[in-house]
């Protein structure tokens, strides 16, 4: 054939390097987001984002007050907290399953891109999002239901926050990855985000439920990150919620690993078994 | 310059590659079932060669391919790009790679295309500082400067096909892999395309090329490989692969309602090699092989007997020729006899 | 006459294959069992965790108002599911195209989601009985069948409303998401409109699921047969089928003025 010697030049692509991979996280999450997410949006976002949350916290708020006698407040916290799953759960279900959609996976898969950089970089958005609906949240607790939130409680509130979107987004990544399989994501996310409003202490004060429904709330994100923004808005500080806080970090930090195993085993198995293209 | 005895590490190589697939018949009763979608692949593609992979659907270009591609294990054998084993290198061959395939799906709808290649700019870990320039070069070349902005969902299939070719070449990969791309292209756009292609090649770029348009394979591939049934049944240059039938004559013979009993004596008649049939509108065409071609065609027309008959042509064989032949050849053979037929260079 | 006969027959056929077709969705098994049988045993505990006030009464008031959330869900995201899909699908041109009456064929797809409602009054019956205790006693047995009937009617009246200015909308969807929750506010079908602000009222008597529960609780649990309830909720049914022709026709002629019929 031809005598030119060819002497296979440094490929361009710099992939794995730290700075490549802190790139991905951060750019590459957000772009994944605007991509993905189907509700990014202003006519869906509102709506479903906005205005679904709003009457949800009404809802318990009224059902909650009537039924039990107790104040409004210990369900409007509760569900003020729980709305967060709409970009915690359907968001990152959406961010991971809609690349079988758009047909985007295997092009994703074929790229020298480090797996923890890309799905990784997908978490921080989500969070940032719950966070921005949680406070959306308190804010209607605030105007509509009398919660007042102290300045001094603030910053372990938001913690407590941080701490329970985070561990809310981790099992949302869970979700995801199974719905790769499955044949409906959104299924088993619908059938989540109803479940945190029966377990998890939302709406139902813990002591209430059976001793096998505790169990599970225990290892479920939400129970122990509210526990802590419950107590902090009554004004408890870190010293005294510190524990739960912490406790809620390493449940999220749990299924955050489990997410990550479970999309290494994804590949894996696709790449063996050949079953990336099916829809 | 280096001699050219000084042995150069190919750019694609593929060394018995074997693929089956374990899946299930039946519905109450599931059998397991194997699949071998890929019996025993081998070639070589050196550096700068535009190679072509050509083969009826199902015979194993895509699975052929998605393992170059790291996309798919091997049950067995091994493949390399510039030497790096695609198992135990995976991350060295996708940095050397680009991929691009053919059809609406695979890219961001939602999002612009410029977004599009950004992010793929940074799964493919090109340099900040090389990222907007690259990717204004690449909008150049396939033509979508000034479109950038729209989002995806909105493109045409042409392109979307553009959008595809600018996000395999990214991070400047030196071997192209493109699946099919002009399926679904008008013949504007796939001659564009196979202008591009050509562009790579000159380049120094090494491509392997999927299709089964027969025109665009003889007309782009500096070599061409049949795969059938999973195996290689011919590889070598256009001419190569055309002189299997070279000393051919096809006679075209246009006919209206043909019954199966004509055609099966034609088929009787010594001569012919093989018939085979295109369905038209209103009409077929009888593509009949033989060695004397013309001179016969009094012989043909008269076992045709009663037959409605219009135009009568005789040409050369083309490419196209040379592979239904292959592959009718091919499709029955025993395995091994298949292989030691395969004309190689 | 001929025209009547013919009508009817369509609408039962969209009706019957609308009902089946939601029979083989996940998503709605979701919506229809899965999601009140779980407000359902929300309901139950936090009803249970009052104290006193939960008689057996009180659990099948609960077990009735989450199946009544339940209709509602079905009947909502059956209406904008059923644009919604058939838009993806590329179907919803060939329907308004099609020479038999639209509207015929919408009002079978908004009765078939709210029948497939009747799923969830079952679902979250059975549920309390099973694993709540709840006993099952109906005052007036005969009449909860006709209020249950009355009810799905209306209530796919109502769907049929909503689903005309789903056709222009082209993210009927998240709008279903959107109005979920206050019809369960608004029309007093776990809390008792008694105990809301009292503007609210005006605006619940407007919608046919208020009285709808009225008539299916009154039936089980009331002291009087709830017959005003009955009638109120089939005026309003009326009511909302001729407002849906009206604006189902002034729609489609927007739609098709703006070529917006095929867009996803």
């Amino acid at each position: 054939m031809t005598a030119t010697a060819h002497t296979p030049t440094r490929p361009i692509s710099q992939a794995g390097s730290l700075r490549a991979n802190l790139r991905l996280f951060w750019l590459g999450g957000l772009i994944s987001y605007r991509a993905l997410f189907n509700w990014a949006r202003p006519s869906i976002y509102i709506p479903t984002l906005i205005g679904a949350p709003t009457f949800q916290i009404l809802f318990f708020a009224a059902l909650g007050s009537y039924a039990t006698g107790m104040d409004a407040e210990f369900f409007a916290i509760g569900n003020a907290v729980q709305v967060s799953a709409m970009s915690g759960i359907y968001g990152m279900t959406m961010a991971i399953a809609n690349e079988r959609w758009f047909g985007t996976l295997h092009a994703l898969l074929a790229t020298p891109a480090s797996r923890w950089a890309i799905f990784g970089g997908r978490f921080i958005p989500f969070i940032a999002n719950g966070l921005l609906v949680s406070v959306y949240g308190f804010t209607i607790s605030w105007l509509f239901l009398g919660v007042e939130l102290r300045v001094e409680t603030l910053g372990v509130v938001a913690l407590g926050l941080v701490a329970t979107v985070f561990s809310c987004s981790a099992i949302g990544a869970v979700q995801g990855g199974l719905s790769m399989r499955l044949r409906d994501g959104l299924f088993g996310a619908n059938l989540l985000v109803f479940l945190f409003l029966l377990f998890c202490g939302v709406n139902i004060p813990l002591d209430v439920l059976p001793g096998w429904m505790q169990a599970v709330s225990n290892v479920l994100p939400f129970t122990h990150g509210l526990q802590a923004v419950r107590a902090a808005v009554g004004g408890a500080g870190l010293d005294q919620v510190g524990g739960l806080i912490a406790i809620e970090f390493g449940i999220g930090a749990a299924y955050a690993l489990l997410a990550f195993g479970l999309f290494s085993y994804l590949e894996r198995s696709a790449r063996a078994n050949a079953t990336l293209d099916v829809r | 310059m280096t001699p050219a005895s000084q042995p150069e590490v190919p750019a694609i190589e593929a060394i018995d590659l074997v693929r089956t697939y374990r899946t299930h018949t039946g519905v109450i009763r599931r059998r397991p079932l194997h699949v071998e979608a890929v019996k025993g692949v081998s070639f070589q593609v050196p550096p700068g060669e535009l190679f072509g992979l050509l083969g009826p659907n199902g015979a194993g270009k895509t699975t052929t391919i998605k393992m170059l591609i790291t996309l798919l294990l091997p049950t067995s054998g091994t493949a390399r790009v510039f030497g790096h084993d695609v198992v135990k290198e995976t991350t060295e061959v996708r940095k050397r790679i680009g991929y691009v395939f053919g059809g609406d799906r695979g890219l961001y709808d939602r999002v612009s295309a410029l977004d599009n290649l950004r992010y793929f700019a940074e799964l493919y870990g090109v340099e900040p500082a090389d990222q907007k320039r690259r990717i204004a070069e690449l909008l150049d070349l396939v033509g979508l400067t000034g479109r950038e902005q729209e989002k995806v969902e909105g493109y045409s299939r042409g392109m979307r096909q553009r959008l595809h070719v600018a996000r395999g070449l990214l991070h400047d990969p030196e071997v192209v892999f493109l699946d099919e791309p002009s399926i679904g292209l008008d013949p504007v756009g796939a001659r564009e395309l196979r202008v591009t292609i050509k562009g790579l090649v000159e380049a120094g770029k090494t491509v392997l090329l999927t299709t089964h348009y027969m025109f665009e394979a003889d007309a782009l591939c500096d070599r061409i490989a049949v795969i059938n049934d999973g195996r290689i049944v011919a590889l070598g240059t256009g001419a190569d692969l055309k002189g299997a039938v070279a000393n051919r004559t096809i006679v075209e013979i246009e006919t209206f309602g043909v019954a199966p009993e004509a055609v099966e004596a034609l088929r009787d008649d010594p001569e012919v090699i093989a018939v085979n049939m295109e369905e038209r509108d209103q009409s077929q065409i009888l593509l009949v092989q033989s060695e004397r071609g013309t001179q016969i065609t009094q012989r043909l027309l008269s076992r045709l007997g009663e037959t409605r008959v219009g135009k009568v042509v005789g040409r050369e064989p083309t490419l196209e020729d040379a592979y239904v032949h292959l592959i009718a050849t091919t499709s029955e053979a025993d395995a091994t006899a298949a292989r030691a037929a395969a004309v190689s260079v | 006459m001929e025209g009547l006969a013919r009508n009817t027959r369509l609408v039962w056929r969209v009706w019957i294959f609308t009902l089946r077709s939601f029979l083989a969705s996940e998503f709605f098994i979701l919506t229809a069992i899965l999601q009140p049988v779980i407000f359902a045993s929300i309901a139950f505990f936090l009803f249970q965790a009052g104290g006193d006030a939960a008689g057996e009464q009180t659990l099948l008031y609960a077990a009735l108002g989450t199946g009544m959330m339940g209709v509602w869900s079905t009947t909502l995201f059956g209406c904008g599911g059923a644009i919604q899909w058939h838009r993806w699908e590329g179907t919803l041109e060939l329907l308004v195209a099609a020479p038999s009456r639209y509207d015929m064929v919408l009002l079978g797809q908004t009765l078939g989601a709210s029948t497939f409602g009747f799923y969830s009054i079952l679902a979250t019956i059975v549920w309390g009985m099973a694993l709540f205790g709840m006993p099952l006693n109906a005052d007036f047995p005969l009449l909860l069948p006709v209020a249950l009937a009355v009810a799905i009617l209306s209530l796919g009246c109502l769907g049929m409303l909503l689903a005309t200015s789903f056709v222009l909308y082209r993210h009927a969807n998240a709008l279903s998401n959107l109005l979920e929750y206050p019809i369960w506010i608004v029309t007093g079908m776990v809390v008792p409109l008694a105990v809301l602000p009292g503007w609210l009222g005006p605006i619940s008597w407007f919608l046919s699921p208020t009285w709808a529960m009225e008539a299916i609780r009154g039936s089980a649990i009331g002291s009087e047969p709830p017959i005003l309830a009955m009638v109120l909720c089939l005026g309003l049914a009326a009511v909302y089928y001729l407002m849906a022709r009206r604006v189902l026709r002034f729609v489609l002629d927007k739609a098709r003025r703006d070529a917006t019929l095929s867009l996803a």
